[in-house]
């Protein structure tokens, strides 16, 4: 039995409603309070899903539908959830008044990794490394992992940076997170899988530069 | 196939699973199968220390510090929500 998660779901849940009694009691303290806990990771969301700029703008949209939806509704969604829900649909029409419409269910196929870390797939030791990956150094992950992260972010497909975002960034589980982004939970974890590889790789890239000239 | 007769997983194939593995989405014959490789094979075991670095790494994004709410903005648009429905 998973009675510690199942209780925690219902703390939540009791959470929500209270949280929309207030808004429907036009209890300003409760909205901002609401707006703390969820406007720093929205916006950082947005940030994943569009740019910088237009993010505080959608993030921002998003809040005013929310405003204008949320006292109405008679029995809660999970709050969150629903949020969330409403800053991806927000800034899905944001790019595509933009012209540049976002695909966030769909990217190329790939492998984890080239195909030449590998050795090939007739010779003796078929599919074993054949560059094999070398451990961080703790130090230099310190000083530069971070970067590396932003910058591998920067370079995936937005189907992939907005799979990663609500899992990683927002902490969504799979089924809220594939539910949010309208994919079935195996596209989600394809696209998950495709990102964190690509990112490790960045991270990694980092690390073998800074490695170069260091005893 | 049962775990006995399955063949061993490449390191190929390991990079391509770690996701479901981390997620716990593997079943419990081929999580078993993950775990045999990782025995005899350390660069899977630094592959797979590194994917929870970079996670631990993606955790630690969210605890930035971000930009102010502009709650003032925001507890504007509540309030004419307020005066909205207390209108209609």
């Amino acid at each position: 039995m998973m009675g510690t998660e199942e209780s925690g779901e219902v703390r939540a849940l009791a959470d929500d409603e209270r949280v929309l009694r207030g808004l429907r009691a036009g209890d300003e303290a409760a909205f901002l309070a609401l707006v703390d806990r969820h406007h720093g990771a929205m916006v950082r969301v947005a940030r994943l899903l569009l740019a910088p700029g237009p993010a505080e703008e959608v993030v921002r949209n998003a809040w005013e539908e929310f405003v204008a939806m949320a006292p109405r509704l008679e029995i809660p969604p999970a709050l969150r959830t629903w949020l969330f829900g409403g800053l991806v649909g927000c800034a899905r029409r944001h790019a595509e008044r933009e012209g540049l419409p976002l695909d966030l269910a769909r990217s190329a196929p790939e492998p984890a990794l080239p195909p030449s870390r590998f050795q090939p797939a007739d010779g003796r030791y078929a599919d074993n490394w054949a560059e094999p990956p070398r451990p961080w150094s703790a130090e230099r992950l310190e000083e530069a992992g971070a970067v590396a992260l932003e910058r591998g972010l920067a370079r995936l497909p937005a189907a992939e940076r907005a799979s990663f975002a609500l899992r990683e960034i927002a902490g969504f589980e799979p089924a809220e997170a594939s539910g949010i982004l309208g994919t079935s939970e195996a596209q989600h974890r394809a696209l998950l899988h495709r990102a964190r590889s690509k990112l490790r790789e960045a991270i990694d890239e980092a690390m073998r530069a800074g490695g170069e000239g260091k005893p | 196939m049962t775990p006995e007769n399955a063949p061993e997983l490449s390191c190929r194939e390991l990079v391509e699973v770690v996701t479901e593995y981390l997620e716990d989405a593997l079943p419990a014959a081929e999580r078993a199968r993950f775990e045999r490789h990782l025995v005899w094979c350390p660069p899977c075991r630094v592959y797979l220390e590194q994917m929870r670095q970079t996670l631990r790494l993606a955790g630690r994004l969210t605890e930035e510090t971000l930009p102010r709410p502009g709650r003032e903005a925001l507890l504007r648009a509540f309030r004419d929500w307020k005066r909205g429905s207390g209108e209609s």
